[in-house]
């Protein structure tokens, strides 16, 4: 309430505020004014745009949220141009409307005649009539008038055009009493609309008005055709007004007088087709036929509403736009008036906005007032939606007589649903399904999420991106070939299916439904049901549109699914004890399936029990299960589940499975046992080194291995050494003590100290290790070689390597820098030792950091691992892995996660894939920085939910004590990335920028990647994702997406091929811990029960290989190789050519192999050299010795 | 004479794989530098610019090379400074700046870090090649400079890298855990090397006693605190001492700041600017974007 006052009093302001100017220019003659007009007029403007600043603050979400709606809203208007041609269209077609003679009133046989020579059929909705004993006929229509939201002046811009509607009112005289009941009105409206048609395909062409005509069924409603008109581009006249190019559609519907039936006879729960029916006795018994009526009332209510939305208009300024948002909104997400689209569009946003202005809340309250915002309306109807249970607690019921205005929320809802207009007694909601209504809700819950959030600017997510894509969307998508389902279906669909639902495609989507919910419960959140294509236009020389367009249709049944209840592998049921429950859920689930099992805390319950399967999710399961009951042919000789489509569970098998017997050879995707395994061996390991006896106690271990975190490709196998991943990293951390030295190497020496005594210490003292042993770590940090690693195999299987870090060690390096800063011209020296910094952060401090929340919001997110690891294994597969952190992939992909919108959290391996693909191929990482908030606070969005409105305390208990990202450090993080994008425009030296709460910086692990491999990454996201996502091929093939995880290796200038017969790819795939493929004999598969290997040689020589190219000639060639060698039967290393060391002058220290170019001596030339490829080549070969099967060069072009 | 000074060095490798036979060029030229046994005159040792990968450039393999050239002439000890950066993993980009030379020890320290080794302090990419006598030093470059102006000469005299036998390439040397560590020799190492550091510290802890009883000429001596331990940690503290008293400004003033009308004037007109700076800060970007195109919502 605060608001409004808050916005008439700004409101008022201006007013004043204009008023003063004006009397300042009346009475600018005068002098004394004159005198002062200057400053004055100066002081005016700014306080004018501190007004506007100051109102925008206040009534907007931000200014730039405003500003950049007027933007949207300049963006989204209709041309002028184009609207004052189709005026001109518009005009002239009611001319000829009022040019159409009159007919006599004609039996349905004289009506067919009518129409037998002229190439028109009546449209008449199904079932197609026989004898009628009533006289069909045309007169003049009452009324023409233009509709919807052109008529509304609220129309905007989309991308597929838009239809202009035009209503004509079929005349009264027409129309009798009972005309309601039994299709009789839907049948005279056909024919009122044929013969309109008929008149107009002779008229429009003989007054310069080249048009096509073809029937559609407004809103996709079989029971109401309307007349379809598009321009033909005929020029052979001058005088021809045509119209294409502003892709605008014209379409025409026959209305109905207002008021013309007794609209009480028409409400939901009447029936209004009466028929025979051996299961019914009398017509109090038959089914109510809400469609039906709804599509009578609504057809006599199209002015009428025009005229409602109008009037709201006037009164309430920002109406307009506020109209425009929402339907923009809408169409990002698929919905609009269509029954397959929802059923809940632009007209229906406005009605509901109309509502609220009137009311809306428990007590009549308002919900919105009419001097609100664009934003506050756009705002406040979305919070409506979120907010208010229209279906089952409650529905609205308003009145849309404006004299009574009385507009409430109404307790207990009708179980469909409801936006009731008490005047006209329609439920303006009966469109929608309740399937539709839980994704429109789902949505508004998500964007009220986003209007809400005060840190980031969400502008993108609400209203600019597109979320409509079938792959995107979903967390899986089943689609079931239309013809088979129907054919399979068609003697369920009885007449009073036929009435309730009036198509077998209602009928179907309705059951399915409602099946699914039943089946799946809380394993999913909702249910999306809808047909692939809606029906499309068709000839008006045929009755209705033909059934082959059913061919190549699906029935889709999307899924957002609950990954904390998806995959339980039990689906219980009622008490053994409650009979008539049980017998409903024996008949549900079938007599095999449905079992009594006794659980741990002595209840019996009926219950069914799953098998999981290596490829498909539990739900997937259930629903192939219940779809095949209950929808298969009546003899089960057709499974329906043969014939669906599910791309999602071709992305989960990609996932290398892990090598273990075969009788157990399905692992949950989320939450494997061997991460768990893995993890009780580090509890043990780290419990071993906790207890030795050392000079220093050991403070604790951290853990940062991927592994532990439940990110690695490959699943941890005990005993398989030749996992790349296979030790896992931790960092142990000492006491602290004062007698740290001040010095590199004694203090890394003392360090050394302890690493060889706690190796010494664990091989005497504990029983779990099978050997430990010691390697230098040269590669951690640059100029710091006396690191000692610790590796430790232990006897159940696992390899853990740890270090060492003090708390002098970042003292060192700080202490180095400063010290350095203290030297002349150091500035190349300081970059080096910050870089050594950096990396000493990144390894011991940074990757503890990252571990932590990692890990915990891989257990809150359940499909983020397997996202994670499918991405990782995608990039491997392209060659990238090795050139980018993981650290810096897991945040990557965490953004579809925890900055989901508007898509939602991920809810399977395809959709989160997928979306990542999306993330990366739009991002612009030079001129966005990427901020992630890695907040574990996951309960915060529901309490902005409730006090939204409330000025959020700042100081209130629960801000304090949250990890949110604020606003401040969102702002710290923006600014170092304009600071450092004003340092490296081109993202040379940090191409991503990541900023997290642990990293301000946004660089840490970013700093070096190369640009190259950046925008590599990007323009393969790009291909891999256009071909995945293309709405066109609803299957994703198989060998498709091979292609899509296999390296396209002509685009690399050098590649080294090995001699597989040293390197065996089967042994390193056993050796790697995962499954053999192309394996004829199942019970063959042996596990690794034991190490295979000494633990002095290494499982995967190329890897070692790999790391000395990189060390020695990775400045001038960029080098590739596949990480998990045990996934590829031949393994390849590629090199690019880094471009620019063609010729330099020759100088001591090149840092690589040169040669002078020889040739003419001319002084230009001479000491000019060149890398020496050819000798690179030659030493990789001698190296790589009998490794190297083939060295192979791209011919330079 | 190819160029400063250095003559070229072209080594002859064989045929490897599907590569056929190359040749590896080197620059190489008289090593000289501060010591007195390494002057222009004295100087036994050879510097080669662009030498092989450190596999592939032991002892005996120049052994074998520059016995080709001059059998004469013998080799007591080659030191190398490979290009290469150990620390360059691929994830991140390169550590190590092949034109510096970078020493975190004696950096985090001054007084007790220890030097880099002479290898190390040698040129990324060169190596020296010390001769047993100056004599076999000359003859080398000379028959050196003999083959490569002698065309007819160099054809039939092609120098070739042969390879050590020590050294394992190919197979056996990757399927090799890298970097292995022998626990006992480490320790051994790890032992030595703190027992100097302790030496050192001794050291520069008897200079600071020293600093004690000196007495300079105005006739004052250094008051050291028991803690203090090197010199430039003295040095140092007062610096830093200076520094804070520079930060640590009397900024406490209890002034009211809402007191006066003025105040509260001067306070909202502020506000009031920082909203407006903020607002065409806004549009600015809007503006941006707008360029960008950043409103087209299909």
């Amino acid at each position: 309430m605060s608001k409004r006052s808050n916005d008439e009093v700004i409101n008022d302001d201006i007013s004043i505020d204009n008023n003063n100017n004006n009397n300042n220019n009346n009475n600018s003659s005068s002098s004394s004014i004159k005198n002062t007009k200057p400053s004055s007029k100066k002081a005016k403007i700014s306080s004018q745009d501190i007004q506007i600043a100051k109102e925008t603050a206040e009534l907007f979400k931000s200014n730039i949220f405003k500003l950049q709606i007027d933007e949207l809203i300049n963006e989204l208007k209709l041309k002028q141009s184009h609207c004052i041609l189709i005026e001109k269209v518009l005009h002239k077609l009611n001319n000829l409307i009022g040019k159409i003679p009159n007919s006599t009133p004609l039996s349905l046989i004289e009506a067919q005649n009518f129409f037998s020579d002229k190439n028109i059929k009546i449209p008449f909705p199904d079932p197609k009539p026989n004898n009628l004993n009533y006289n069909l006929q045309y007169i003049i229509p009452d009324d023409v008038s233009l509709v919807g939201s052109f008529g509304l002046k609220t129309a905007i811009n989309s991308k597929n055009g838009m239809s202009i509607d035009i209503c004509i009112s079929m005349p009264k005289s027409l129309i009798q009493q009972k005309d309601y009941l039994n299709y009789r009105i839907f049948y005279k409206k056909a024919f009122y609309l044929a013969y309109l048609t008929h008149y107009l395909s002779i008229l429009a062409p003989e007054n310069n008005l080249p048009i096509k005509l073809s029937y559609d069924y407004h809103n996709g409603n079989k029971l109401c055709p309307s007349l379809l008109i598009e321009s033909i581009n005929d020029k052979n006249d001058k005088n021809n007004l045509i119209f294409n190019k502003t892709n605008f559609k014209i379409r025409i519907l026959i209305g109905l007088p207002f008021g013309i039936f007794e609209s009480k006879k028409l409400l939901p729960d009447r029936n209004s087709i009466r028929i025979q029916n051996s299961l019914i006795n009398s017509i109090d018994d038959l089914p109510p036929t809400p469609l039906y009526n709804a599509s009578i009332l609504s057809s006599t209510t199209y002015s009428y509403y025009l005229k409602y939305l109008y009037t709201t208009k006037k009164s309430t300024e920002s109406f307009k736009d506020a109209a425009a948002l929402g339907k923009l909104w809408l169409s990002q997400r698929g919905f609009n008036s269509n029954i397959n689209n929802g059923g809940f569009g632009h007209f229906e946003f406005n009605i509901l906005m109309s509502a609220l202005l009137q009311g809306g809340g428990l007590n009549n309250n308002k919900i919105l007032l009419h001097g609100y915002s664009s934003y506050q309306l756009f705002k406040g109807t979305i919070r409506y939606l979120a907010t208010q249970d229209l279906c089952d607690d409650g529905y609205l019921s308003f009145n849309s007589l404006f004299d009574e205005s009385d507009s409430n929320y109404k307790k207990k809802g009708f179980n469909v649903p409801t936006l009731f207009d008490k005047n006209t007694k329609i439920n303006l909601l009966w469109k929608m399904t309740k399937s539709s209504y839980s994704i429109l809700k789902k949505f508004a819950i998500e964007t009220l999420d986003l209007l809400n959030d005060t840190v980031k600017d969400r502008f993108n997510q609400i209203f600019l991106i597109n979320n409509n894509n079938l792959n995107l969307k979903y967390d899986s998508i089943i689609s079931i070939p239309l013809n088979k389902l129907i054919e399979l279906n068609e003697d369920k669909f009885g007449s009073l299916e036929k009435i309730s639902f009036v198509t077998i495609e209602n009928y179907l989507c309705n059951k399915i439904y409602k099946l699914l919910i039943e089946a799946l419960d809380d394993r999913i959140y909702q249910i999306d049901i809808h047909l692939l294509k809606n029906t499309q236009p068709w000839s008006i020389n045929k009755r209705k549109s033909s059934n082959d367009s059913n061919k190549d249709n699906y029935l889709l049944i999307g899924l957002f699914i609950n990954p904390n209840e998806s995959d339980k592998r039990i689906t219980k049921g009622p008490l053994h004890t409650n009979k008539e429950l049980g017998e409903k859920f024996v008949s549900f689930w079938g007599e095999e399936k449905a079992q009594i099992r006794k659980y741990k805390d002595n209840t019996v319950q009926w219950s069914c029990l799953w098998d999981i399967s290596p490829t498909d999710s539990v739900v997937l399961t259930i629903i192939k299960f219940i779809l095949d009951r209950h929808l298969s042919s009546s003899n089960n000789l057709h499974l329906l589940s043969n014939d669906l489509i599910i791309n999602s569970s071709k992305f989960t098998s990609l996932l290398p499975k892990p090598l273990i017997p075969h009788s157990s050879n399905s692992q949950p995707l989320i939450l494997p046992n061997h991460f768990i395994q893995l993890k009780l061996s580090f509890d043990k390991i780290s419990k071993d080194l906790f207890n030795l006896n050392l000079p220093l106690k050991i403070k604790s271990i951290l853990p940062i291995s991927s592994s532990l975190r439940n990110t690695s490709i490959i699943l941890p196998v005990p005993f398989a050494t030749g996992n790349p991943d296979f030790f896992n990293e931790c960092i142990i951390q000492l006491e602290s003590s004062n007698r740290w030295p001040d010095e590199f190497i004694s203090l890394e020496n003392t360090k050394n100290a302890f690493l060889l005594k706690i190796c010494n210490e664990i091989l005497k003292n504990s029983s779990n290790i099978k050997d430990a042993f010691i390697i230098k770590d040269k590669n951690s940090i640059p100029y710091n070689s006396n690191i000692l690693i610790l590796k430790i195999l232990t006897n159940d299987g696992y390899g853990f390597s740890f270090r060492i870090l003090t708390e002098n060690d970042e003292f060192l390096y700080l202490k180095s820098i400063e010290n350095c800063s203290k030297l002349p011209n150091s500035q190349t020296q300081i970059q080096s030792i910050e870089n050594s910094y950096l990396r000493f952060m990144q390894k011991y401090i940074n990757s503890v950091k990252h571990h932590r929340s990692i890990s915990i919001l891989v257990t809150h997110y359940p499909y983020y691992s397997a996202t994670v690891r499918l991405f990782k294994l995608w990039l491997d597969s392209q060659m990238i892995l090795n050139h980018l952190p993981e650290e810096v992939i897991e945040l990557i992909v965490l953004q579809c996660f925890i900055d989901n919108a508007p898509y939602g959290i991920p809810g399977s391996v395809m959709t989160g894939f997928l979306r990542v693909l999306k993330f990366l191929s739009n991002w612009n990482w030079i001129e966005d920085p990427l901020i992630l908030d890695l907040s574990k606070d996951f309960n915060n969005g529901n309490n902005d939910l409730e006090n939204d409105n409330n000025i959020i305390n700042n100081d209130s208990y629960i801000n304090k004590i949250t990890d949110k990202l604020d606003l401040e450090t969102y702002q710290n993080i923006n600014k170092s990335f304009n600071k450092l994008r004003e340092n490296d425009p081109q993202g040379v030296k940090v191409p991503y920028f990541i900023g997290t709460k642990d990293d301000i910086s946004g660089k840490i692990w970013t700093q070096g990647i190369s640009l190259v491999i950046a925008s590599r990454l990007t323009s393969l996201s790009r291909v891999a994702l256009n071909l995945l996502t293309n709405n066109d091929n609803i299957e994703i093939n198989d060998k498709f997406l091979q292609l899509i995880f296999t390296p396209a290796l002509k685009d690399y200038d050098i590649i080294i091929k090995f001699d597989m017969k040293k390197i065996s790819s089967k042994k390193l795939r056993r050796s790697s811990g995962i499954y053999p493929n192309n394996i004829k004999f199942k019970n063959l598969i042996e596990q690794i029960n034991n190490y295979e290997n000494d633990g002095e040689t290494v499982d995967d020589p190329i890897l070692n290989l790999y790391r000395e190219l990189i060390s020695r000639f990775g400045e001038v060639i960029v080098w590739s190789v596949r990480k998990t060698g045990g996934l590829v039967d031949e393994r390849v290393i590629t090199g690019l050519i880094v471009p620019g060391n063609e010729s330099r002058k020759f100088k001591v220290g090149m840092g690589y192999p040169m040669k002078l170019i020889n040739g003419n001596d001319s002084n230009d030339k001479k000491d000019q050299v060149t890398l020496d490829i050819e000798d690179i080549l030659k030493s990789c070969a001698i190296l790589g010795g009998d490794l190297i099967k083939s060295i192979e060069r791209k011919p330079i072009s | 004479m190819t160029t400063r000074g250095f003559v070229k060095l072209e080594i002859a490798l064989p045929e490897v794989a599907n590569l056929p036979s190359s040749t590896h060029c080197c620059y190489v030229k008289p090593h000289t530098s501060k010591l007195p046994n390494q002057q222009q005159d004295n100087t036994c040792s050879l510097f080669v610019v662009n030498p092989l990968p450190q596999p592939m450039w032991t002892l005996a393999s120049v052994r074998t090379i520059f016995r080709q050239i001059s059998s004469a002439s013998h080799i007591s000890n080659v030191l190398l400074h490979d290009c290469i950066d150990e620390s360059r993993v691929s994830s991140i980009g390169s550590g190590v700046n092949y034109d510096l030379h970078i020493n975190l020890s004696i950096l985090s320290n001054p007084d007790l870090g220890s030097p880099l080794s002479e290898e190390e302090m040698l040129p990324f990419g060169t190596s020296v090649v010390t001769f047993v006598d100056r004599d076999g030093l000359e003859l080398f470059l000379t028959n050196l400079t003999n083959i490569n102006n002698n065309k007819s000469k160099k054809k039939d005299k092609i120098i070739t890298w042969k390879g050590d036998e020590n050294v394992s390439l190919g197979f056996e040397r990757y399927s090799k855990v890298q970097n292995l560590v022998n626990r006992d020799e480490m320790e051994k190492i790890v032992a030595k090397s703190l027992l100097e550091f302790q030496n050192r510290e001794k050291e520069a802890e008897d200079d600071v006693n020293n600093l004690k009883n000196i007495v300079d000429e105005d006739g004052f001596t250094l008051v050291v605190g028991p803690q203090r331990k090197t010199k430039s940690e003295i040095l140092g503290s007062l610096r830093k001492k200076k520094l804070e008293k520079d930060v640590i400004t009397t900024n406490d003033k209890k002034e009211k700041e809402d007191f006066y009308r003025f105040q509260i004037r001067e306070r909202k007109k502020q506000e009031m600017g920082s909203l407006l700076a903020k607002f065409r800060e806004d549009q600015e970007r809007v503006k941006l974007m707008r360029q960008r195109r950043k409103f087209r919502p299909y």
